[in-house]
């Protein structure tokens, strides 16, 4: 078709955005009216938002949460569930109007493992971060059985924007993976493999053998790193996360373009604020994260210095996906019309949903939404791409407004924000009219 | 917690090099700045410093193209060793069958220069990348920025900054095109200032501190590559030690082909060379095969292109035990599993 003509060319829009699977973990501590607001150390602090729609206090609006959920909790009696615990965080959750990363943990420091299974082992092992021997014991078994039930129910839940693959360890962050048999290992990591079809997941990265053995299974897991900000708070100069663990085991686990294919997530070693009256450079910090493709940061709910707004309010534009629609085009001929958009994901990350890419035409008459056949998780960062619709001949004719939305598909969450203006009440962004004659 | 605490976790004291990195931009990293020159057969162009050289084919040429194949070959022949031109491309109209082998033909002649492709040439990407004899591509922006991001689309270019180079041509002046230089991974740029090309530097590199002459050596190098290009030059890490102004090489196998953006890791159990005892300075860089040093992202670049890493304590104490160590040790696996409630 020779004849496009140019519809418009959207104003991009500079705001901070906020949409499922992506950006800070909400923290709805610090949403609504607050007297005063205070940082994870118990100061009053000068209470500001990122911006005056915002919820929020002293820390970015999400469209991501966080749900997790103990095994002992989950499993009260062997082989018989109870999900409540982990229903009503991904309805906190659908009350915000977010998504979450869903984290089942065996056991923590605090939270044991659940009391049938505490009978058969009543020792702790000698591993610091271990309440059950994954080597000595059954736990492998177990576990896997959890998953699975885990699996079986969750899978494909709207409100679940991805899961963690919790292996063994306090927290199922793999603490010790690297001396559990790869036997034992093997079925917990089939179980969340052949259980999530539908589901993202992203494993932590511990050791070679446990991501190996994930890799050998899956190739789209992404991962999920537990200390982002550490710049010596453990070793001083000597070791750090930052400069240490996490640049050389993304590499040494072969999950550099892990990323393209799976959601990236990173944690807060302590809290933004420790970081900031540790002296520690957060330009670096927010860079190196960019570096690694970062989708969301879960900063515990605690305060982003003020001193650091402006640095933070930049790092949300660009984590995850940022979709920028520049430029819209239409063209009739021969009773056909057609549309084509020229798109930029501007974020450093994929989305890693196949949200539908929807165009809609409206009228006095009523309207006609079209669901176009892009898969938006193919939109790399940096990359231009174009979509085109050509719309059914039979449409009566007439004018037209034209207006795009990519659809969650969830009530709550609703259509994207795209990084353009004029969105309407509806979640759409009208383009302009287009005339069917 | 002593058990798995660092210093019980290392098999071997080890060194910990961090080289400075300069983060702004460098000159000497890649392309950079380039000049196109338009030039015609039969023609002398005057070449800048860094040109890609646009052979113009007038239509009237094609009516005798073994002509002006030859005419290609013998411009070719007179640039293709030329420092100055970075690359070459071929910019004509005609039919399909005259174009394709002047294509090649461009191509062949001006080997080893890169030959570059438009974003805008559907016909021409799609034959040179099946034919393998595109090597470059060349995006060309005039006055509507979003005009060449279609191109991008429409051609399935966006990409192709992973395999070579992108050359980037802007209106003179247009700083406000920056942006998507940036965004197509730009080795090189011409009508604006900002960086491209690639920006390397060796962020990290451990070792025993104590090694034996002779001896084998685990070490373990943290390199980043900050771009906004990947390098597609292909080559060599060199190391060297020095003592009392005199240097021996280590032999080190690592050759990247292309250096992609961000991390790269090379792990390596190296064989030192038999020197005599005593402090060395351990030296760095980044070479061509030809031997062309390489500007690194690091501060303190000496005049062989060398950089300086830390010092490399040598004796003549055996240590077998080196050759195999990380058969069963992962040295970077480390992690800590106290929890101290601040940073210390």
């Amino acid at each position: 078709m020779k004849n496009w003509q140019l519809i418009t060319e959207p104003k991009i829009s500079g705001a901070l955005l906020t949409n499922p699977g992506i950006g800070f973990i909400a923290a709805p501590r610090l949403m609504n009216d607050h007297a005063e607001v205070r940082d994870n150390r118990g100061s009053l602090v000068r209470k500001y938002k990122f911006s005056p729609d915002q919820k929020t206090w002293n820390h970015p609006d999400s469209g991501l949460s966080y749900a997790g959920a103990s095994w002992n909790a989950l499993e009260p009696e062997e082989s018989v569930y109870d999900w409540t615990v982990l229903d009503e965080k991904l309805e906190k959750a659908k009350m915000l109007g977010c998504n979450a990363v869903v984290r089942c943990s065996p056991y923590s420091l605090t939270e044991d493992i659940p009391a049938w299974l505490r009978e058969r082992y009543p020792e702790d092992p000698e591993f610091p971060f271990w309440r059950i021997d994954p080597n000595t014991t059954d736990f492998a078994f177990y576990w896997e059985r959890f998953v699975r039930a885990f699996a079986a129910r969750y899978d494909g839940h709207p409100f679940i924007s991805s899961v963690d693959m919790a292996l063994c360890g306090a927290w199922g962050e793999g603490a010790g993976s690297e001396f559990v048999e790869e036997k034992k290992l093997d079925g917990i990591i089939r179980a969340y493999i052949e259980g999530f079809t539908v589901t993202p997941l992203q494993c932590l990265l511990h050791d070679p053998v446990s991501v190996g053995a994930i890799l050998k299974y899956r190739k789209n897991v992404g991962f999920r790193v537990d200390c982002l900000g550490d710049m010596g708070g453990f070793h001083g100069k000597e070791w750090s996360h930052m400069q240490d663990y996490y640049p050389m085991n993304i590499e040494n686990f072969n999950m550099h373009d892990a990323w393209e294919k799976g959601t990236v997530v990173f944690e807060a070693c302590w809290h933004m604020n420790d970081w900031y009256l540790s002296g520690w450079d957060i330009d670096y910090i927010i860079e190196e994260s960019l570096k690694w493709h970062i989708s969301s940061y879960n900063g515990k709910q605690t305060t982003v210095p003020i001193e650091w707004r402006d640095a933070v309010a930049k790092w949300v534009k660009k984590m995850g996906y940022r979709f920028e629609l520049r430029r819209a085009y239409a063209a009739a001929e021969n009773g056909s019309l057609r549309a084509k958009l020229l798109w930029c994901n501007t974020g450093v990350a994929p989305c890693y949903k196949p949200y539908p890419l929807l165009l809609k035409l409206k009228n006095a008459a009523g309207e006609h939404t079209f669901m176009l056949s892009d898969d938006i998780r193919a939109w790399l960062p940096d990359e231009d791409h174009l979509s085109v619709c050509e719309f059914p001949t039979d449409l009566p004719q007439g004018e037209y407004e034209l207006s795009v939305a990519i659809d969650t598909g969830v009530r709550e969450i609703g259509t994207l924000n795209l990084a353009i203006e004029g969105r309407n009440a509806e979640g759409f962004y009208p383009l302009g009219i287009l005339t069917l004659n | 917690m002593g058990k798995y605490s660092l210093e019980n976790y290392e098999r071997y004291k080890t060194v910990r090099c961090r080289p400075s990195e300069i983060k702004e931009a460098i000159q000497g990293c890649g392309i950079n700045e380039f000049q196109t020159v338009c030039v015609h057969l039969g023609e002398e162009p005057v070449l800048a410093s860094s040109t890609l050289l646009k052979v113009i084919v007038r239509y009237d040429e094609l009516a005798d193209i073994e002509r002006t194949e030859s005419g290609l070959r013998r411009l070719a022949a007179r640039y293709y060793r030329d420092p100055r031109v970075v690359g070459v491309a071929l910019a004509s109209a005609g039919g399909t069958a005259s174009k394709r082998r002047l294509w090649e033909a461009a191509a062949e002649a001006f080997s080893p220069k890169r030959y570059y492709v438009s974003v805008f040439d559907a016909e021409q990407l799609d034959c040179a990348l099946k034919r393998g004899f595109m090597k470059g591509l060349y995006v060309w922006v005039d006055e509507d920025v979003l005009h060449t991001c279609e191109a991008f689309a429409q051609n399935n270019a966006q990409q192709l900054y992973k395999q070579m180079p992108v050359l980037v041509s802007v209106p003179s002046g247009r700083q406000k095109l920056a942006q998507y230089a940036a965004q197509w991974h730009a080795a090189g740029v011409e009508g604006i200032s900002v960086i491209s090309g690639w920006r390397i530097a060796l962020r990290r590199l451990t070792y025993p501190k104590a090694l034996t002459s002779g001896g084998y050596a685990p070490m373990r190098f943290w390199w980043t590559n900050r771009g906004p290009s990947f390098c597609h030059e292909e080559t060599e890490v060199r190391l060297r030690i020095e003592k009392d102004g005199r240097y021996t090489d280590i032999p080190i196998n690592d050759s990247p082909a292309r250096i992609r953006l961000a991390d790269r890791v090379h792990n390596e159990i190296v064989r030192l060379p038999d020197v005599e005892p005593g402090v060395y300075r351990l030296e760095y860089g980044l070479f061509t095969k030809d031997g062309i040093p390489l500007v690194l992202a690091n501060e303190g670049r000496n005049a062989a292109g060398f950089y300086f890493a830390d010092n490399m304590t040598i004796d003549l104490t055996p240590r077998p035990e080196y050759r195999n160590v990380w058969d069963d040790f992962f040295a970077d696996g480390y992690y800590p599993l106290e929890d101290p409630k601040q940073p210390v």
